[in-house]
């Protein structure tokens, strides 16, 4: 499976500053932004997107990692992230544990010539499988650059 | 205590992590254990993480099985749930 090659360093971070939910959010959008993954003009659909869909039920899944996801009008592909948080964040997670590992995920409202569901389906199953795994939480929180840590989902991308 | 049912997903996006953000909720209130298998493969009905590597579109038929005070309750709970489409 290739899905790492969806997750670009530019994306990513190894040192997300936010102190709260609300600035993570940012946070995690602006970083999209700033590596041209994202157009400006949809940075604030985005952000209310993500906290909307956090009202609607946490999505800490628990064991530190939260994978924030929604479907976003105006992309035509998947974009998305994963970032660290050193010291961890509330999350109201479903174990009630601080969050440091963040898969972000904004995928097309449709089905397109760049955007398949059903393989969509199978990259989060991918997350999942990969955010199961200890090793891969133990290094990701230890990863020093960006390159390093999409470096790490190649590794792991065979989970 | 020890219970078994089957559920057929209906919504249309499938077991992602919403639906089973509302599974793992509902099962962390119950002192059970709780498996979800589909197609084979097992799952651990009180982790989200787990539960989303089964990968269940609509149309699957999922099997649960819980073991410890509650279980018939639990699985009750649970397949109102997932009969709902996870709207409930």
């Amino acid at each position: 499976m290739n899905f790492w090659k969806q997750f670009k360093p530019k994306c990513c971070s190894v040192k997300l500053k936010a102190a709260d939910k609300p600035q993570a959010l940012e946070e995690l959008i602006d970083n999209l932004v700033k590596a041209d993954a994202l157009p400006e003009e949809l940075r604030a659909d985005a952000v209310t997107a993500l906290a909307e869909r956090e009202e609607l039920g946490s999505t800490g899944v628990g064991q530190g990692v939260a994978i924030p996801h929604v479907k976003l009008k105006g992309i035509d592909r998947v974009v998305c992230s994963v970032s660290i948080h050193k010291e961890g964040l509330e999350w109201a997670a479903i174990d009630g544990e601080p969050v440091n590992i963040f898969f972000t995920v904004l995928r097309p409202e449709r089905a397109g010539e760049e955007h398949d569901p059903e393989r969509h389906l199978e990259m989060m199953t991918w997350i999942a499988k990969l955010a199961r795994e200890p090793d891969f939480r133990r290094f990701a929180g230890r990863a020093k650059t960006k390159t390093e840590l999409v470096d790490l989902l190649k590794e792991m991308s065979t989970v | 205590m020890e219970a078994a049912r089957s559920v057929t997903i209906v919504n249309p996006e499938g077991l992602h992590a919403r639906p089973c953000h509302a599974i793992v909720s509902v099962a962390l209130e119950y002192g059970c254990t709780l498996a979800v298998t589909c197609a084979g493969v097992e799952a651990d009905g009180r982790s989200i993480l787990s539960l989303m590597t089964l990968q269940a579109a609509q149309g699957s038929e999922l099997e649960l099985r819980a073991v410890g005070d509650g279980a018939e309750d639990l699985l009750r709970r649970l397949a109102e749930l997932v009969a709902a489409g996870f709207q409930a």
